[in-house]
């Protein structure tokens, strides 16, 4: 059994797709609950992380990977027991600011997030800073993911944060920025909590964010 | 390196230049020739400063993009006030392209002020193909299977595919006959064209190519006139990294991403198709606009490790460049994101005849790169935009410092600044007065 773990395991985390897409057949067929499907799929998406953090792999990787895993959760989903889901760690509400349409870095990211047990509410590209502040309340998140590559859009963020701020909505949440040329000096500038330049990086802050709780 | 020289002299040359004055003219000579001495590895007077303003232009004048992009005078005033203030080594480009004509052709990848963007917006926003708006895809990517029709004939899918997808007044060319089947008389395939959608088409084509005409005449004099006072050109014309022109507006990221672990093979036979145009096109706009340095906004390749990098995207842009090389061309690539895991890949073109634009991690370039090709950057822009100019010019001071150390080296913003402080480019400018004199 652990053997064919491991091979379904190093499979996804080897991004080899058709392996991975003949083994959850078989392992489907042969009755193996969904759920310890996706506990597997869980921990190869874990060393896909790790490998992007040691530097073997790249943004394509972190795509190719992300495709795979849409295409597992449409098929194992609806085979899992509504009481049989994993535990949620945390709700995430995350956009690409206004004035910015840039959203190859923020998918990924929602792909990692939701790989890791947080739910995502992904409000698109181009968000009016209300938009933000109506899904904060809608939704109720412990986190807020802004997104922009342009540095036009900076002036953006930082009014996204401001119209939070002025709701009365800013302290009951924790914001981090990304993408493009985003660094220190942007993250003082926009009012945020924290900056990341990748989405591994993004996901272990949270992770951390949610541990501190 | 007299290969190099030579075509550096064609390209500083006085000609045809009605100066302005005679400092506009020896100024010129200045200028041109610290360009040229940073571009052929020597140590010029000073550093050189040539920074990619993007739209900044705009916005210092006070003239909006939407303004700009139907009243072609407003860009040259907004470059032309621009220049006098920051007088930087090169004029720089201000991509405001003619807005009518995209409109005229319904082009789907480039939303503008007030074509998909508020009217105020600061900037432009390219689409990707399959990329959703508000939910809505603006328009299909190339499909998997239309590689085959790509491989097969490039021009007769970029006439009935491309064309018919990015630009909905071009949509009836998807009907047309393919032109390779054309015989004697032609009657029957001007029979087909006969239909009132191809027709309006092709009128929408005219008129979309007599706006660019009359844009393009406008830019032109607007050029003459900035090199008059005293002002060289850096780069004019563009070309592509095959994989690009593949991904950008056909195959979109995440199609060529993942299609290089699903279908590798496809991707490469298409790239190597490409190389050749991408090639042709560089050399003939260098010819065409006279001026030899032709740039190269390299976009996908930092999305992949660098043994996929080389296999996928440097195999065939590395062909573009030697060819462009051997034409007597100096291509200038813009390394777009982190290059620092390809700089040893980049690093195998032949010394000085070419240019790297190092958009991060510039200064660990100058170590890898630094003594065999002219490097530019080195100041980022979202320091500009949100530190002070005190901050600005400690920075630049250590720039120019350790960057412009023998020479090779041109001092130039990271990415396009569209919306800076001024007075944080004063800054760069005072910083390059006081430290970047080498002698």
């Amino acid at each position: 059994m652990s053997e064919i773990q491991d091979e379904y395991i190093n499979a996804l985390a080897d991004l080899d797709e058709t392996k991975v897409f003949e083994l959850t057949e078989k392992k489907l067929n042969a009755g193996e609950d969904p759920l310890e499907i996706l506990n597997d799929v869980k921990k190869a998406m874990d060393i896909v992380g790790k490998r992007f953090e040691d530097g073997w792999y790249f943004v394509a990787d972190l795509m190719m990977a992300g495709e795979i895993l849409n295409k597992l959760t449409d098929m194992l989903k609806p085979k899992l027991k509504k009481s049989n889901t994993s535990k949620l760690l945390g709700k995430v509400v995350i956009g690409t600011v206004k004035g910015d349409i840039h959203d190859i870095g923020k998918d990924i990211v929602i792909t990692m997030f939701e790989a890791n047990d947080f739910e995502v509410i992904d409000l698109g590209v181009d968000v009016h800073p209300d938009k933000f502040v109506e899904a904060i309340q809608k939704h109720q998140p412990k986190i807020v993911g802004m997104s922009a590559l342009l540095t036009s859009a900076f002036g953006s963020m930082r009014e996204t944060v401001k119209t939070i701020e002025e709701a009365g909505l800013r302290n009951q949440i924790k914001i981090i920025i990304g993408g493009g040329t985003i660094d220190e000096d942007t993250k003082e500038y926009v009012g945020a909590d924290a900056y990341c330049r990748d989405p591994v990086a993004a996901i272990n802050l949270a992770k951390k964010w949610m541990e501190g709780e | 390196m007299t290969n190099i020289k030579k075509i550096l002299e064609k390209w500083a040359s006085k000609e045809r230049i009605q100066f302005q004055s005679q400092e506009a003219e020896q100024k010129y000579a200045e200028r041109a020739e610290r360009l040229a001495d940073a571009i052929q590895l020597k140590i010029p007077d000073k550093i050189p400063l040539a920074p990619d303003a993007g739209l900044f232009p705009l916005t210092y004048s006070g003239i909006s993009l939407r303004e700009a992009m139907y009243n072609y005078d407003k860009i040259c005033i907004a470059l032309k006030k621009t220049i006098t203030d920051f007088k930087w080594d090169a004029v720089p480009r201000v991509p405001v392209w003619p807005a009518k004509a995209f409109e005229v052709l319904k082009y789907k990848p480039l939303r503008l002020p007030g074509l998909g963007l508020d009217d105020d917006a600061p900037t432009y926003q390219f689409v990707e193909p399959g990329q959703k708006i508000e939910g809505k895809e603006l328009y299909e990517p190339m499909k998997l299977e239309e590689y085959d029709w790509f491989l097969e004939d490039p021009s007769d899918f970029n006439l009935r595919g491309h064309l018919s997808q990015v630009c909905d007044a071009l949509k009836p060319f998807a009907n047309l006959p393919p032109i390779n089947g054309i015989t004697c008389y032609y009657h029957g395939y001007l029979d087909a064209l006969a239909t009132p959608d191809i027709d309006k088409a092709f009128e929408a084509l005219a008129e979309a190519a007599r706006e660019v005409r009359k844009w393009r005449m406008v830019m032109g004099q607007c050029l003459q006139d900035v090199k008059s006072m005293g002002f060289p050109e850096f780069f004019s014309a563009l070309t592509h990294a095959p994989f690009d022109y593949i991904g950008d507006f056909r195959r979109g990221t995440r199609g060529i991403l993942t299609d290089i672990f699903r279908n590798p093979e496809k991707v490469k036979a298409v790239c190597e198709r490409v190389a050749p145009f991408m090639s042709e096109w560089g050399i003939r706009f260098a010819k065409l606009t006279g001026n030899p340095i032709v740039v190269f906004r390299l976009h996908k390749g930092i999305f992949m490790r660098p043994e996929q990098f080389e296999e996928f995207y440097w195999s065939t842009l590395k062909k573009v460049f030697l060819t462009l090389i051997k034409n007597d061309v100096i291509p200038y690539a813009y390394t777009e994101g982190d290059y620092r895991p390809y700089l040893e890949i980049i690093k195998e073109m032949p010394r000085g005849k070419i240019i790297y634009h190092i958009e991060q991690g510039i200064f660990e370039a100058k170590e890898v790169l630094g003594d065999k090709f002219c490097l530019t950057g080195g100041i980022p822009a979202s320091l500009l935009y949100t530190a002070s100019p005190q901050k600005v010019e400690e920075y630049c001071k250590k720039a120019i410092e350790v960057l412009g150390e023998n020479g090779g080296f041109i001092l130039d913003s990271d990415v396009p600044l569209d919306v800076v402080k001024p007075e944080n480019l004063k800054a760069v400018n005072e910083a390059v007065l006081k430290y970047g004199h080498y002698s």
